[in-house]
């Protein structure tokens, strides 16, 4: 929590963003104002955004002019100024000097680094780099700064026009775009007020800091593009090396811009243009809209004046080509590059938006990995990992250079993807685990290859968690020796797919690891029936929903596969996949969907009984409810029809009547004895299999409604995540965990 | 009377509000029985009979040979300092150190330690020159009480040479005035007649030196503050080339000019400050890499040959000699100039076409960088801060309260000539303006070694005379802001007399050199300075006592 908090306020300072949107109003004139970072947070959420369907109308006739300045602090060892160290979080007033203090006598001197940053960033925004540029002096009075005036530059800074690229996201529509770039000028922070029951307190470690302004062209017209320049910004200062990490929301540019862009074109609309004012306006997260911050009472008379006590900047062309020459890929660069590598739009922007994703996928690249499944690989169970743990791509312990023997491994055949989770950490020592098994077992070898379906001491496996389930493991031995060193038990099949023993805490009780509730062999025979009824499918092939359940999967009985159908990509995912993997002739299908009763949907149709109702998609009430709302359901339902036209799919709805979500599904599950639930999942791998290096505890996750079915459903639960359009799904049961399946 | 041990605070309230306890009124200080009467009557060892020599390479000499000790220097200094201190009211501060760190010299010398250069010397430093263990004020009351937490490069630079700081001396607040009245706690008396002004704004620093209240002086000069008030006070002053010292720990009133410059009672002291102060400092950006030459090298031998500066091109400025200069200045550097000729020079008219343009030029450039540079003086982080319910007014009080008319005048020009809509027509065209002076003075050096000037349009004037006419006292600065908006160096030493005072008042020649050829200009002021015939530049107060 600390540490979360300790990035928010560093974010607001360190790249702060003050986009001035400007709209250029086709009848009425410009107006404008000043947005504020995000800073404030409340708890109060109102739905209160004037972009509703009739502002969206009004917004058509106006067209919003953006142009942006962003702060970036520069990542120097000492400030601008002086040679105090810029350490985050210090006490206050413990880095400072008599310089950055502003003391009676002292004198700034430059700090050359300041300037390299500089021209390195106006080189990557392909500015003009002025030979000859100077400081000057912005005066105001204000607590927090010790000098009374602000060291920058004015009339010539070190960086006039350039441009950079952007590739808007494919959500948003996709696109290029190319935004103007004014000017970059070098300046120095002020301090901070801390304010206390006693007043203000002026804390100066801050002073003193170099900071590079960025004023872009007002190029700009939504909120995504203001917000896609910003990160685009933020993007290429990472990757110069140029700024000091931090975090910031760019999703809440996007919004509050096309927030004030409704709320700008709702004045004029009613002619009331006069009350948009200049002023700094801030975006409240909680209640999702700006308000007033400050008001400027017309320009401040900062009486600039070049600064006497610096000499000018003089760059010389030899210093600017020597810094051309280190500067690294830049992003723009990067993404063509990824372009040409046959990478979707999306992979592209995916890969190259983080520098130390990019790196780590070039550098796995460089290792000889395969592009389109390192990007996978990356964008699947790394990004969702590092995403559910907080952690960045270089916090974890996989490397690129194991990610790349990874993935020819798996393209080898040697190991399967879900081996690959398991964070291997010498795959020659498993390859030999691997032979060692095989001639070990040279009957159950000998039996596979003859094709047969069920191996010898496995008939008796039913049920997990039995004693004899362990006892009658053929491989048991081996299993426990190699256990406690690997916790990897392969077992290598003609079909060249293994397996392992998964979701094993290595942190047992007694040192060993706690041996799973289920038996690997059983999942083999399964498989290997699965390929009988279904040989279309994937070689790899796997029906999780079976593994637990080996009663209902028996002969061609036909089962009840329930789907828990939402509007979102996740439930989209699960369907493909059911349909696709699971689902065999005569199943019936059934897509259910839950509604939060007290959703806005809920409260507009007033409906008297919250309670658990069901009903049917052709039931009146509900096409008359609300036909938009199911229009989704019936998408899925003619999905289904298309692909399994055998199948017998229907749809049912519920209410959740305030209560969880989750036990209104399960309570449904078995009004209707479904024997396997499937639902999407966002979340993806353990930590177990990654790991992370960073020191403390994690605070404990919140576990979402897939985990909670897939833990307590009665009947078996698949949790399915899709990855990406060709990336396979990975599943989640009760007992396994995180099973990669390529498409 | 007055101790050195004293509060310092408690000494400035003395002087301003028991003025009228004092026994004898100050209008009949400059008689010469009055002066006779309170000055020691101790043997007194400055030679009045020559001419100047080096006061630091006697105290070296004595000391080196055990012929004095440490001590016994700094006592008969401070001795004289505590008698005529309550006339002149040079210093802010007076240390309470020295005696200890003359002990420390004598030890040293005893244990035939390796001596700084300047061991021994009584250095008196103008009080916007900050120094770790004494307050600094810059003459203004918003930083009474202010004790730097550093010292500035000079001082520090002194002080690593093994010179004694003596005290810090008083000046117009900031620096800003040329008659030291303008200082938040006393007015200095001229020591050559106490009813005038010692020139300012380094008036302390100059009336210390000439009252022998310590041997030399730092001061600052951003338009003519060491120079006007070395003429004042018949002292040498040298302001040297922009960039030549380090401005670290030097109060800022106009950055673009200012100049850390010192006092002494002979050319060949003034050099060797100067040298021990010069040099690139990396704490002032603006500070020059230029190696600095060995000043004081040249001023051993004071034997000349008939013509010593053959061939030297002395160039006098025409638009100096004009309406509006003291007759009696005037043919004071005519003769200075024939004087120079007698030594071989070849003396010429120069014309500054652009010289009358500098003043206007000056106090609008000055002004505009002294709004920005005093903006610090809040009341926030440091000096007087006045109880106030809301931040403007802690503003606007702690600064009225603390800063003084002439400041706040000051702070208002420059605010105004920095606004938007007047920036071009005032500090632009200002600037255009010192381009023009520079490029004038350099062609004026391109044909001669020198320029000279008087140093001010007349002599010391009376306390008083100007204070409420501040464009009389700014039109007194019209021979020294030029140099300065060149940044060129420029000697400023005793050259004659007017009539005034007791024994008359000592007139300053001004010798301007090109960028950092300081070298040349101390030579030829030495020179100048050693052949001068018939004139002793010790003020009445001391020479009474000694003859």
């Amino acid at each position: 929590m600390a540490s979360t908090c300790y990035r928010g306020i560093r974010s607001t300072r360190t790249f702060s963003l003050c986009p001035s949107a400007l709209f250029a109003s086709r009848r009425n004139g410009v107006f404008f104002c000043t947005m504020q970072a995000p800073q404030t947070k409340t708890n109060k959420p109102q739905h209160n955004n004037p972009r509703t369907r009739t502002n969206e109308k009004i917004i058509e006739k106006y067209e919003a002019v953006i142009g942006i300045e962003t702060h970036v602090q520069l990542a120097t060892i000492t400030k601008a100024f002086c040679s105090c160290p810029y350490l985050y979080g210090s006490h206050p007033n413990s880095n400072i000097c008599p310089i950055c203090m502003g003391l009676p006598g002292a004198l700034p001197v430059m700090n050359s680094k300041v300037i390299e940053f500089a021209v390195k960033l106006g080189l990557a925004l392909n500015s003009n780099l002025s030979l000859n540029s100077k400081f000057d002096r912005k005066q105001y009075f204000y607590p927090d700064l010790p000098k009374g005036y602000q060291i920058s530059q004015f009339d010539i800074p070190i960086a006039l026009g350039g441009f950079i690229d952007v590739d808007l996201p494919l959500e948003f529509g996709g696109g290029h775009r190319k935004f103007g770039i004014t000017r970059v000028h070098m300046e120095e922070d002020a301090g901070k007020l801390l304010h206390s029951g006693n007043g203000a307190q002026v804390d100066l470690n801050r002073a003193g800091v170099p900071l590079l302004e960025i004023v872009s062209e007002p190029d700009m017209r939504t909120g995504i593009e203001a917000a896609e320049y910003a990160a685009e910004i933020q993007r290429l200062v990472r990757y110069l090396g140029v700024e000091i990490k931090n975090v910031n929301s760019f999703s809440a540019i996007h919004k509050a811009i096309d927030f004030e862009i409704s709320r700008q074109a709702l004045f004029h609309s009613q002619s009331q243009g006069d009350q948009i004012v200049q002023e700094t306006r801030l975006w409240e997260e909680g209640s999702q809209r700006t308000i007033t911050m400050r008001k400027k009472e017309g320009l401040a008379d900062y009486r600039y004046f070049p600064e006497p006590d610096l000499p000018e900047v003089v760059i010389t062309t030899d210093y600017i080509d020597s810094i051309r020459s280190t500067l690294p890929e830049l992003p723009e660069m990067k993404r063509r590059r990824y372009e040409e590598m046959g990478l979707s739009m999306q992979d592209v922007l995916f890969l190259a938006n983080d520098i130390n994703v990019s790196m780590f996928f070039d550098e796995a690249l460089e290792k000889g990995a395969d592009v389109k499944m390192a990007a996978n690989w990356i964008m699947g169970d790394v990004a969702a990992y590092l995403k559910n743990e907080k952690l960045s791509i270089n916090e974890i312990k996989l490397t690129p250079q194991e990610l790349a023997e990874l993935i020819s491994s798996i393209k080898g055949g040697i190991i399967s993807g879900k081996i690959g989770k398991e964070q291997i950490a010498d795959p020659t020592e498993i390859e030999k685990m691997i032979e060692k098994v095989l001639e070990e077992n040279p009957k159950q070898v000998e039996q596979y290859r003859g094709g047969k379906t069920k191996l010898q001491g496995n008939e008796g496996i039913k049920r997990q968690g039995e004693p004899s389930a362990l006892e009658q493991d053929p491989l048991r031995e081996i299993k426990c020796q190699k256990l406690i060193t690997l916790k990897v038990i392969p077992v290598v099949t003609l079909y060249s797919f293994a397996f392992t023993l998964d979701c094993m805490s290595l942190e047992g009780p007694n040192g060993f690891p706690d041996v799973p509730h289920n038996s690997y062999l059983s999942l083999v025979v399964n498989l290997i029936n699965m390929r009988e009824r279904k040989p279309q499918s994937s070689i790899f092939g796997f029906s999780a929903y079976s593994v637990d359940d080996m009663d209902g999967v028996t002969g061609t009985a036909p089962r009840k596969i329930m789907v828990v159908a939402d509007p979102g990509r996740e439930s989209v995912g699960a369907l493909e996949w059911v349909l696709s993997h699971a689902v065999l002739e005569h199943d019936e299908l059934i897509l259910l969907h839950v509604e939060h009763s007290a959703s806005w949907l809920s409260l507009l149709l007033k409906r008297p009984h919250p309670s658990p109702t069901l009903t049917t998609s052709t039931s009146a009430a509900a096409v008359a409810v609300s036909a938009r709302h199911l229009e989704f359901l019936d998408a899925m339902k003619n999905v289904c029809e298309v692909a399994q036209p055998k199948v017998k799919v229907r749809i049912e709805r519920m209410e959740t009547g305030g209560k969880e979500k989750s036990s209104m599904v399960m309570l449904q599950c078995e009004i209707l004895s479904i024997d396997l639930l499937v639902i999407g999942q966002r979340r993806s791998l353990s930590t177990a299999i990654l790991g992370y290096r960073r020191s403390g505890g994690m605070p404990p996750r919140e576990i979402d409604t897939a985990e909670y079915l897939i833990e307590k459903s009665k009947c078996t639960c698949v949790g399915v995540q899709k990855k990406g359009q060709k990336g396979g799904y990975v599943l989640n049961t009760k007992t396994h965990k995180n099973f990669w399946l390529l498409a | 009377m007055f101790s050195t041990v004293q509060n310092p605070r408690f000494f400035l309230f003395q002087c301003r509000f028991q003025l009228h306890l004092v026994p004898k009124p100050r209008h009949i200080h400059h008689s010469r029985v009055i002066c006779a009467s309170q000055v020691v009557s101790e043997p007194q060892t400055i030679d009045l009979t020559s001419t100047p020599s080096s006061e630091i390479l006697n105290i070296r000499k004595s000391l080196l040979s055990r012929e004095r000790k440490a001590i016994e220097i700094a006592e008969e200094y401070l001795n004289r300092l505590r008698q005529t201190e309550p006339q002149i009211h040079s210093f802010l501060h007076v240390s309470e150190n020295v005696m200890r760190e003359a002990e420390e010299i004598d030890m040293k010398i005893d244990r035939n330690e390796k001596l700084g250069p300047l061991a021994g010397v009584l250095i008196g430093v103008k009080d916007n020159i900050c120094t770790v263990n004494m307050p600094s004020t810059g003459g203004s009351k918003i930083l009474e009480g202010y004790t730097p937490a550093f010292d500035a490069t000079a001082v520090k630079k002194l002080r690593d040479c093994g010179a004694i700081l003596v005290g810090k001396t008083n000046l117009d607040e900031f620096g800003m005035g040329s008659s030291t009245e303008g200082s938040g706690f006393q007015v200095t008396a001229n020591p050559w007649d106490l009813t005038r002004v010692p020139g300012g704004s380094s008036g302390g620093s100059a009336a210390a030196v000439s009252a022998r209240q310590c041997v030399v002086s730092l001061g600052s000069d951003t338009g003519g503050s060491v120079r006007q008030p070395a003429s004042f006070c018949g002292v040498v002053g040298m302001k040297p080339t922009y960039g030549r010292v380090s401005r670290f720990g030097l109060m800022a009133y106009a950055s673009s000019l200012d100049v850390i410059g010192c006092f002494g009672s002979s050319v060949a002291d003034t050099a060797i400050i100067l040298e021990a102060i010069s040099g690139h400092d990396r704490l002032d950006a603006t500070s020059s890499k230029r190696e600095v030459p060995n000043f004081a090298s040249q001023f051993v031998s004071t034997e000349f040959e008939s013509k010593p500066l053959k061939g030297l091109r002395i160039g006098v400025i025409r638009e100096t000699l004009r309406d509006g200069v003291g007759a009696e200045v005037v043919s004071t550097i005519q003769t200075a100039a024939s004087h120079l000729e007698e030594l071989g020079c070849i003396v010429t008219e120069v014309s500054l076409p652009s010289y009358s343009l500098g003043l206007p030029a000056y106090y609008i450039l000055a002004s505009s960088e002294s709004s920005s540079n005093l903006s610090r003086y809040d009341g926030v982080r440091y000096g007087n801060q006045v109880a106030a319910e809301e931040l403007n007014s802690l503003y606007v009080d702690s600064r009225a309260n603390g800063l003084g008319s002439e400041v706040k005048m000051r702070i208002l020009m420059g605010t105004y000539a920095l606004s938007a809509g007047y920036y071009d027509a005032y500090y632009k065209r200002a600037q255009q303006v010192r381009t023009l002076v520079q490029r004038s003075f350099n062609s004026a050096l391109d044909e001669n070694d020198i320029l000279i000037s008087p140093a001010a349009p007349s002599a010391a004037y009376r306390i008083g005379e100007k204070k409420n006419d501040p464009l009389a006292m700014y039109a007194g600065d019209i021979m020294t802001v030029n140099v300065n908006l060149a940044g060129l160096p420029a000697l400023v030493l005793p050259c004659g007399f007017a009539e005034g005072g007791p024994t008359g008042l000592p007139i300053g020649l001004q010798m301007i050199g090109a960028a950092f050829d300081e070298g040349k200009l101390l030579r030829v002021g030495h020179i100048f300075e050693q052949t001068l015939q018939g004139c002793k530049f010790v003020p009445p107060l001391l020479d009474e006592s000694c003859t």
